[in-house]
């Protein structure tokens, strides 16, 4: 999966260096990644 | 009027935020009956609290990142996961969507479920974060930008959630289980928020040789029992061991609740167990270190103490790099120790009789709160103890400052004692806080000429664009500025924040808002300035005495 994240990675951050707006799957996508990296704040 | 509809409340911190939510909640059903919260958290962290905080919310979506991974192969497995998750029947009909978690993964949530109204950050189509309340604004500016918060973390997800009543927790009784027993909670998630086992050792020796009818039980979760039992082993305990009943890693949340209601006070690091002591209505005291914030997280209702050092660094943020942990060193067992035996056995800390009790040496290193509610019912920090830092001086003159900007309410605190030193520093603040004044005025200026330009019948876009670019210059003079004046940063960033979110669908709508900000920006200006003036007048004898240096 690593591979396809980084991948789709480069798709999301080239629209965003266009200035395109993003797709809801894009930021679908975006809000998977921060869950994957994920460490929850706080106590 | 009656209130009526739906609000989710996104919340995927851990257990203590979570305490906290219930906390806010609670209080607003006590005001508003007919409104209907749902609630989205991690799963780990809602099951263990379910007991507690279950019944607070109508419906709870729990986010399991395990279940949505799958087995971690396949991304578009992984994006159906997620799509069939955001498709919940949940995520519709709400009127109200909030962000009280402010982290990454939240912003995004917030940004894919649809509601009429959005509180608290979300990402947005350009993958910008939004915020368009003023107390979200709030959270991300100051909350997230440095010490200077002056505010409960309860106090602010009120205030986000629109709550105007600050007196229902008032009615709360205290609980004492057993006389003089003491449930402590010696751990916490980062080494930088907890002692070594071996101090706490040194704190229950001292304490139950010197206290014959003080019983201690000792909580923890599974994760901390070696902690435990390094603590117990300790030579000097062995006298003793029949007045400790260990608790760590036999209970789960709810057996540890019931089991502290058996208790007349607890004593803790910052975490969970401590907004749960508070739930349970025991008196409390927190042994703030490293990154705890006192006032900001301390637990939540009536006799709550807090003990933090006043080392130059604290309280740090999670990231700045530390082997040292000089803060954990500025609290001395020794003061410790006296601080939770008259806590325990008098039922109170008084700073007179410990300065009987503890040489100088000890107590000028740390600060003792008494945490309660102001003269409006907003959690206040009271200081027991001497002279305020810069630091918390500065706060209380935000805090009231703030209080009458946002929400027109004046509360009434004690002016801060403050040395010399600290006046000095004061009287520099303030010449800060002239020249940020002046600066807004140059903003206002500049964002009135874009109006009146584009109010012509022939408006020059050339000059529109000098005007916009004039604005950018006074904000990067206000980024200088903090360079020199680093304590004026909320009132910078705050408004900071308030520009990335200005209201409008076009440039005279945009220009008109700015206008606005710069304004109220000047109006906080006028607050600080005068606050810190009354400051410096009630502090008459360190004024004159700096008067009499400056004229020698």
């Amino acid at each position: 999966m690593k591979d396809q994240v980084v991948e789709k990675l480069k798709e999301v951050e080239e629209k965003l260096q266009n200035g395109s707006t993003l797709e809801n799957q894009d930021i679908v996508f975006l809000f998977g990644l921060s869950l994957l990296k994920d460490q929850a704040n706080g106590d | 009027m009656e209130t009526k509809g739906t609000f989710c409340i996104v919340q995927l911190n851990r257990l203590g935020d979570l305490i906290q939510t219930h906390q806010v909640v609670k209080d607003l059903k006590a005001s508003y009956p007919n409104i209907n919260i749902k609630l989205v958290a991690r799963e780990e962290f809602y099951k263990p609290l379910e007991f507690l905080i279950g019944e607070t919310f109508s419906d709870v979506c729990l986010l399991n990142k395990k279940d949505l991974i799958g087995d971690g192969n396949d991304l578009n497995h992984y994006m159906e996961n997620l799509n069939l998750f955001l498709k919940k029947p949940f995520f519709t009909g709400n009127d109200v969507l909030i962000n009280l978690s402010f982290c990454e993964t939240s912003n995004y949530l917030m940004g894919l479920i649809p509601a009429a109204h959005k509180l608290g950050t979300y990402v947005g189509i350009s993958n910008q974060v939004i915020v368009k309340d003023q107390w979200g604004q709030f959270v991300n500016s100051i909350v997230m930008g440095g010490p200077l918060n002056p505010f409960s973390l309860v106090d602010i997800f009120k205030s986000i959630l629109g709550l105007k009543d600050r007196n229902n927790w008032l009615d709360t009784e205290r609980h004492i289980g057993n006389e003089q027993t003491l449930a402590l909670h010696p751990f916490a998630s980062q080494e930088k928020k907890k002692w070594k086992p071996q101090k706490w050792a040194e704190v229950l020796y001292k304490l139950l040789k010197e206290s014959d009818s003080v019983k201690v039980k000792l909580f923890g979760s599974k994760s901390e029992v070696s902690l435990g039992e390094e603590l117990l082993k300790s030579s000097s305990l062995k006298r003793y061991l029949d007045r400790i009943e260990n608790h760590i890693g036999k209970h789960d949340l709810k057996g540890t609740f019931n089991e502290m209601k058996s208790c007349s006070h607890f004593v803790g690091h910052d975490s969970a167990l401590g907004h749960l002591a508070k739930e349970a209505n025991l008196a409390s005291l927190t042994i703030a270190l490293g990154t705890v914030r006192p006032l900001e997280t301390a637990p939540y209702g009536i006799n709550t103490f807090v003990v933090s050092p006043r080392t130059k660094c604290f309280p740090c943020f999670p990231k700045t790099e530390c082997s040292f942990f000089q803060c954990h060193a500025d609290l001395s067992y020794q003061a410790v120790t006296e601080i939770i035996r008259g806590f325990v056995t008098e039922d109170d800390i008084n700073f007179a009789k410990l300065k009987e009790n503890v040489s100088p040496f000890h107590l000028d290193s740390l600060t003792i709160s008494r945490m309660g509610p102001s003269n409006i019912g907003w959690y206040a920090q009271e200081r027991l103890d001497g002279e305020y830092s810069l630091q918390e001086a500065l706060k209380d003159i935000f805090r009231v400052a703030f209080l009458y900007k946002t929400e027109e309410i004046e509360e009434n605190l004690d002016l801060p004692k403050i040395t010399k030193t600290i006046a000095k520093e004061l009287t520099h603040i303030q010449s800060g806080v002239e020249q940020l004044f002046q600066l807004c005025e140059f903003g206002k200026k500049y964002s009135k000429d874009i109006i009146f330009e584009l109010a012509k019948d022939d408006p020059k876009i050339a000059e529109v664009k000098r005007l916009g670019d004039k604005i950018q210059e006074v904000d990067q003079l206000m980024e200088l500025l903090l360079n020199a004046y680093p304590n004026l940063r909320p009132a910078v960033d705050f408004y900071k924040v308030k520009k990335s979110n200005l209201h409008g669908d076009n440039v005279v709508e945009i220009s008109e808002s700015s206008y606005l900000v710069y304004n109220d920006q000047g109006v906080l200006c006028s607050l600080l300035y005068d606050l810190i003036q009354t400051t410096l007048n009630s502090n008459q004898d360190t004024k004159e005495s700096i008067a009499k240096e400056g004229n020698a």
